[in-house]
């Protein structure tokens, strides 16, 4: 008797495995989308997967790069779409769930959120904490062909944003005091501008310090540094500032690192350690530490 | 007199010959339609010829096929976007065009058409004829995106049907 329930227990363990382990397999089999390059497991909850009945199947990111999908490849026979389930990330046919359109939560690749869920109670949970409004597979589809010229536009013009934020790393690729090429140290670097027109790039704020140091005669007009995270510029003196942490600086023992957002600084200071500090801070105690590298 | 009437013909026949062969270069460099395949010398009244920034060209059939071609690009910027006007199909730029939604004659890959006009005179001609609504680059960039999803369904379910009939024979 107890070597059957013991059975019993194992193949139900088995057939509640399974199904979890299908609901990630398409994460192995497609880690990246194929139309904007994003990680499908950091986007696990909007991922879509879609099988044809001639080849084999496509994973992408979200319901907007679907469509992309499903116009290039109208030729090929649709067998099945799937979608994240938004709270327990497992595959469901996107046909049968529940979807919400909108809602205060952002969206992945579009302005205007597609969510879908496997239970309708969670569906309607869902907009009455964030808003938006219920829908069928066809109108999240149809919402995100509309939707799509406005997104496309949307992603054009941030990127184009971001690049220019990192268009200083070709107009300065090394730090004029060490050398060091400041693409490799685009989280740290800083570029200074001058009154009178001239800029100097650096790889990091100990190097600007010393740009500072040497020209005394002249006016900073901007100071801006690099976002530990993205990377882009960001003003030095509105950033987010960690000094120390169990992460080395550059050029510098002690880590000076900065963020656009709170949310970033405070997330590094719980991983790697260190403490909340202001630009003001930190420049002086770059002049303290460089003191310490030349001993 | 005679020499410079002669003279003055022979630049105007250069001229429209240049201008000829230029409006139809983006065909010899595409000749197809990346995305659907069909030949853009035929639909050289719907055609799209993008230059994006960077120095790459895409030419399609239509603005539908160049929806597409944005949607699958959006990393890269367009720096022009020209399309083929629909009576002379020489190359024009969308945003200068004047556009025509609809209409009865029957679109380029869609439902609903969208051509493109040099004049809008021409345009307006066009609509008195066939119907069909003005609209600019934007309303017809914006019309395309949202066809999409129909002539996509359409055409999976013209080829789902055909499947069907060939198990039945």
């Amino acid at each position: 008797m107890k070597r059957n329930i013991l059975l019993l227990c194992v193949a139900l363990l088995c057939f509640a495995g399974e199904p979890a382990a299908f609901a990630q397999d398409d994460l192995k089999g497609h880690p990246s989308c194929p139309y904007c390059g994003m990680d499908r497991k950091q986007y696990a909850h909007s991922r879509m997967l879609i099988e044809y009945a001639e080849t084999g199947t496509t994973g992408v990111c979200s319901i907007h790069c679907a469509a992309s999908e499903i116009s290039v490849n109208r030729a090929k026979t649709l067998a099945s779409m799937r979608v994240a389930d938004y709270p327990t990330r497992n595959l469901i046919l996107a046909e049968k769930a529940f979807w919400v359109i909108g809602g205060n939560k952002a969206g992945v690749m579009t302005q205007r959120a597609k969510w879908a869920f496997k239970e309708q109670e969670e569906a309607e949970r869902f907009i009455k904490e964030n808003g938006g409004r219920h829908a069928t597979f066809h109108d999240a589809m149809k919402a995100t062909f509309e939707d799509m010229y406005e997104d496309i536009k949307m992603i054009r013009e941030r990127r184009k944003a971001r690049q220019m934020k990192m268009m200083d790393l070709k107009t300065f690729p090394e730090c004029k005091y060490c050398g060091m090429v400041r693409g490799k140290y685009a989280q740290s670097r800083a570029l200074i501008e001058y009154d009178e027109g001239t800029a100097v790039g650096t790889c990091s704020v100990h190097c600007l310090a010393i740009d500072l140091a040497l020209n005394t005669d002249k006016m900073p007009k901007a100071i801006m540094v690099g976002d530990y995270s993205s990377k882009k510029l960001i003003e030095a003196e509105k950033a987010f500032w960690v000094l120390g942490g169990s992460k080395a600086g550059v050029m510098s023992i002690r880590g000076k690192w900065a963020f656009e957002d709170k949310e970033g600084s405070s997330k590094y200071i719980k991983e790697n350690g260190g403490r909340h500090t202001n630009f003001d801070e930190v420049m002086r105690a770059s002049f303290e530490d460089m003191y310490e590298i030349l001993r | 007199m005679k020499r410079f009437v002669a003279f003055g013909f022979l630049v105007v026949c250069f001229l429209f010959t240049t201008g000829v062969a230029l409006a139809q270069d983006d065909i010899k460099k595409h000749s197809s339609c990346k995305y659907c395949g069909m030949d853009r010398g035929k639909f050289a009244h719907s055609r799209v010829f993008i230059e994006y920034e960077g120095g790459t060209t895409e030419g399609t059939c239509s603005i539908h096929c160049a929806a597409i071609d944005f949607a699958l690009n959006i990393d890269k910027i367009p720096k022009m976007t020209r399309v083929g006007d629909y009576n002379a199909k020489m190359l024009v730029d969308t945003e200068k065009a004047f556009w025509v939604i609809g209409g009865s004659k029957p679109g380029v890959m869609t439902k609903r058409a969208k051509w493109a006009f040099a004049k809008k005179e021409d345009a307006e001609k066009f609509v008195s004829e066939n119907g069909g609504n003005l609209a600019s680059y934007e309303q017809a960039m914006k019309a395309a995106f949202e066809d999409m999803y129909a002539d996509t369904k359409m055409i999976q379910e013209r080829r789902k049907m055909r499947r069907m009939e060939h198990k039945h024979h």
